[in-house]
């Protein structure tokens, strides 16, 4: 019983966390005039949970990121911008992960963002009707490899220095 | 990385061999999306971009189409419009303000905090269309000729 709330506790702490750091992202100011090209730093708390708790939770921690956000920052469409992208990039990382059995997660975090990317450059397409979007898949998926990358190492050496308190049930 | 070996040394090894195999896979995949991105980048783009610069002098009236929400709202010819500027209100309180200047048409601003379509510039220079996804917008110059090409995608 204890270990559930503690559980609980730490996965509302990273929910917290995670809504800070895309916050704090979004002020950013996006220095190419391509929309959706970002760091994704959001996704180093999905990856962290993913690895450390199971695809469960981190579902939940991204899905009460995402509602929280758009409710905070965004409107109905960035709802669904955010929502498509984040929960392709939550169900590829799931299996990638279970793939190399949780080894080497920069390859898992590249393959999340691009799924990322894909999702949104999908609902834009569905929301735009126009097929001229496409244009910016060539620069989303070079974008998505990089970030995915950084994204990547960050959420492995944020894993080594886990206080123990949240690594151990 | 004495860690990671480590940690590695505790699974036997012919997982890791097998999980080093499927890096290896998964790495490949990840190079070849980027050398078709990179392809995408410099050989089609600027083929678009040249083809479009070649048609646009050809024929001398080009008209500037405004797209909302995937329909054509209006259509501007630029060859006679004079200068000016305006203010499209649309999704959710968004707004964007649209500039005619020297036969050109680019935003000039918009309501949302990073304005990407502004950076986008110019539409008549721009080998693909100026888009704002938050109000839905979109701004094509075309010739009167082609109008109707992106009508049969869009629907």
């Amino acid at each position: 019983m204890q270990s559930r709330t503690k559980r609980l506790a730490i996965l509302a702490v990273f929910a917290a966390l995670a809504l800070g750091i895309y916050g704090l992202e979004s002020l950013i100011p996006n220095p190419f005039p391509i929309p959706g090209i970002k760091l994704g730093l959001a996704n180093i708390v999905t990856l962290v949970v993913l690895k450390r708790f199971g695809i469960r939770e981190a579902a939940l921690v991204l899905t009460v990121r995402i509602l929280l956000s758009s409710l905070l920052f965004g409107n109905g469409v960035t709802l669904l911008y955010s929502a498509a992208g984040g929960l392709l990039c939550l169900a590829i990382e799931f299996a990638i992960n279970s793939f190399l059995k949780g080894k080497a997660l920069f390859v898992t975090a590249v393959f999340g963002a691009l799924f990322h990317n894909a999702g949104q450059l999908i609902v834009a397409l569905f929301l735009t009707k126009v097929i001229n979007v496409m244009v910016y898949a060539p620069y989303l998926g070079i974008s998505a490899i990089l970030t995915g990358l950084f994204t990547g190492l960050c959420a492995y050496y944020t894993l080594k220095l886990l206080p123990r308190i949240i690594r151990e049930d | 990385m004495s860690t990671v070996t480590k940690k590695k040394s505790n699974t036997d090894p012919s997982t890791q061999k097998l999980i080093k195999r499927r890096v290896f896979i998964l790495a490949l995949i990840i190079d070849i999306i980027a050398i078709i991105c990179i392809a995408c980048i410099f050989i089609i783009r600027p083929v678009l971009s040249r083809s479009k610069q070649k048609s646009l002098s050809e024929n001398s009236t080009r008209y500037a189409v405004i797209y909302q929400n995937g329909r054509e709202m209006m259509r501007i010819d630029l060859d006679n419009a004079r200068d000016n500027s305006f203010v499209i209100a649309g999704n959710k309180g968004a707004s964007n303000t649209i500039t005619i200047k020297d036969h050109d048409i680019f935003f000039s601003d918009a309501s949302c905090p990073h304005k990407l379509c502004v950076k986008q510039g110019s539409a008549s220079k721009s080998p693909v269309p100026v888009i704002c996804l938050p109000n839905k917008l979109m701004i094509i110059v075309e010739n009167s000729a082609e109008g109707g090409e992106y009508d049969a995608i869009a629907y």
